[in-house]
């Protein structure tokens, strides 16, 4: 019954707070939407401007194709998705602005496939940054530890991310008790898909680096003969 | 052709104001004559197999969010008594149709914006502003396809070197130590597990990496689990096969790229497939969008559409909506009604 009364009041102040302007709801939504199709933009405009190369442009077109296979054949099972790992993987071995771009158009091919809607740029963001945050300590993650810790961390990060598109339905104003429900909701999704993510990077991480980096070396170097040679003796 | 081609950046705007307007309103005569001429322009574009993937996922949430609702929020004034101590709130249930009724429209909308823009026109927006970027979306669009035969490839190979005729083949030519081959089914089990041992040792010693040393006991322990077993063999195929699945694809788009630098990819700018001009038909269209929004936006700022749930509900049934407002908000959903059924009639 205390907890009973307790969740009651919480719920009385919280609401009591916001319901006054549903107006406001509507507007941190606009806000919230045109932010991240602004930021993805940038980013994408960023790359644009760096004139890439066409070897460039292919390769992040086969990587994006193949974490979209990685995702569209495992539909069937809940959660279970090969996509993350590829993006992870493409962050740590290209850099931090590859894997934004990567998981990105992950997002938006898979959404081609699976149908479109404003949910899709949360999961652009989401992934674009589990590829980012990987490219940014990319030099950590020879430790296995640190590399299951990693992917069991962006499974749940990934499920937060994507799960605030659901939370702004319907006029009224923003509510806590939806979004607990909301989280609590997602969390065996989102540990399975943790820790496919931890399980792939612990036992995959090896092979795929060394593919990974053997594409990078044969693509983006200039002076491709002299590193080639160089880079695959060890 | 389409007869009534409405530039895709009209489109684009219209469903995007559809969909604010679904998050929007909450007075339930706007919600469900907003539900009802959703419903009749899907069903004149045709329901697509899409759609009744995601009413499968719908459904079970819609429910949840009706039943959790009442449970979890204990606000507003009219009590509901289930027991003795126990209650919901008029206003909590009301809330939770009413979010996923909000729901079930932005699902729509979304269904139907994918039936009448499709991806190319998407990117032929695109184009404009990021070519690069809708360059890579066309490509990757076209190596889906390919990855998916050659994964098929190499998973028909595996087969044919697990339990196909190289394994029968071998036993005949060059087994002369654990095998006999008069044994029949036997035999050939063994030769069988034979093989897979020895396949996933090699692999082991190729993939996983060498400084794993895990705590043998616990380990152990589950690896001797019969369906561990299984599950992890099947995984280690599965991760074998998107391997070289992986590389080969690398490999192959090379060539691709090399393709392109020959026959001088941007050497010009790149042209579209498609090509819209801006119409009179287009002209109309935005004008009807604009009068009606800024009608339908003056009433709300006056609070026509909305009403307050919590802390208690200020609506009744008998108060009808007509004004203005209403009117503005049924005539913003009719022009791609009348521009369906007016291709309906040109064509018949």
């Amino acid at each position: 019954m205390a907890i009973e009364e307790m969740v009651t009041n919480m719920s009385i102040t919280e609401s009591g707070a916001a319901t006054s302007s549903p107006i406001f709801t509507i507007t941190l939504l606009v806000f919230t939407i045109l932010l991240l199709i602004g930021i993805v933009y940038f980013v994408f405009k960023m790359y644009e401007q760096s004139k890439p190369t066409v070897e460039s442009i292919v390769l992040i077109a086969v990587l994006t194709a193949i974490a979209t296979v990685g995702r569209l054949i495992l539909m069937s099972i809940p959660a279970v998705n090969l996509a993350s790992f590829i993006i992870i993987m493409v962050g740590i071995v290209f850099g931090k602005e590859e894997g934004f771009l990567v998981g990105a158009l992950t997002a938006l091919v898979s959404g081609i496939f699976m149908g479109m809607g404003y949910w899709v740029i949360f999961q652009m963001l989401a992934w674009g940054l589990m590829g980012a945050s990987a490219g940014f300590i990319a030099s950590k993650f020879d430790s296995l530890p640190f590399r299951f810790i990693f992917g069991l961390i962006w499974g749940f990060l990934y499920g937060w991310i994507t799960d605030i598109s659901a939370i702004f339905y319907s006029g009224t104003a923003l509510q806590i008790t939806p979004i607990i429900a909301l989280y609590i909701n997602g969390f065996t999704y989102d540990l399975t898909h943790g820790v496919t993510n931890a399980v792939l990077l612990v036992v995959l991480y090896d092979w795929f680096k060394k593919m990974l980096t053997r594409a990078k070396v044969k693509y983006l170097t200039n002076t491709s003969s002299n590193s080639e040679s160089i880079d695959l003796t060890k | 052709m389409e007869l009534t081609a409405i530039h895709p950046g009209v489109y684009l705007l219209y469903y995007f104001i559809m969909v604010l307007f679904a998050f929007i309103f909450s007075d339930p005569y706007f919600v469900i004559s907003f539900l009802i001429l959703i419903l009749v322009l899907i069903s004149l574009q045709g329901v697509s197999s899409e759609l009744k993937n995601i009413m499968k996922f719908f459904i079970p949430l819609s429910l949840l969010i009706i039943i959790l609702n009442p449970l979890l929020n204990r606000t507003g004034a009219h009590k509901i008594y289930l027991m003795q101590n126990f209650f919901v709130t008029y206003e909590a249930i009301a809330y939770g149709v009413l979010m996923s009724l909000a729901l079930l429209i932005v699902i729509l909308v979304f269904s139907s914006y994918n039936r009448s823009v499709s991806y190319q026109e998407m990117l032929y927006i695109f184009s404009k502003k990021l070519p690069i970027i809708s360059m890579i979306i066309v490509m990757a669009l076209r190596f889906i396809p390919l990855i998916n035969s050659r994964a098929i490839e190499v998973q028909k190979l595996n087969n044919l070197k697990t339990n196909g005729i190289e394994s029968n083949l071998n036993d005949d030519a060059d087994n002369d130590n654990n095998v006999n081959i008069n044994d029949g089914d036997n035999a050939n089990d063994n030769a069988n597990d034979n093989d897979n041992k020895l396949d996933l040792e090699e692999y082991d010693s190729n993939i996983s990496s060498m400084d794993f040393n895990p705590d043998s006991r616990v380990l152990n322990k589950i690896k001797s689990s019969k369906r561990f077993q299984k599950i992890a063999k099947e995984a280690k195929v599965l991760g074998k096969i998107m391997g070289i699945t992986v590389s080969w694809s690398l490999e192959e788009s090379m060539f691709t790229a090399k393709s392109m630098k020959a026959r001088g990819y941007n050497s010009n700018e790149r042209t579209s497939y498609l090509s819209f001009k801006f119409g009179l038909a287009d002209i109309i269209f935005l004008a009807i969008i604009f009068i009606t929004v800024s009608i339908v936006v003056f009433g709300l700022i006056q609070g026509y559409g909305i009403i307050n749930i919590y802390p208690s509900i200020d609506f009744s049934f008998s108060d009808l909506p007509l004004n203005i407002y209403y009117l503005a908000f049924i005539v913003f959903l009719l022009p791609l009604i009348y521009l369906e059924i007016r291709e309906r009639m040109l064509w018949h």
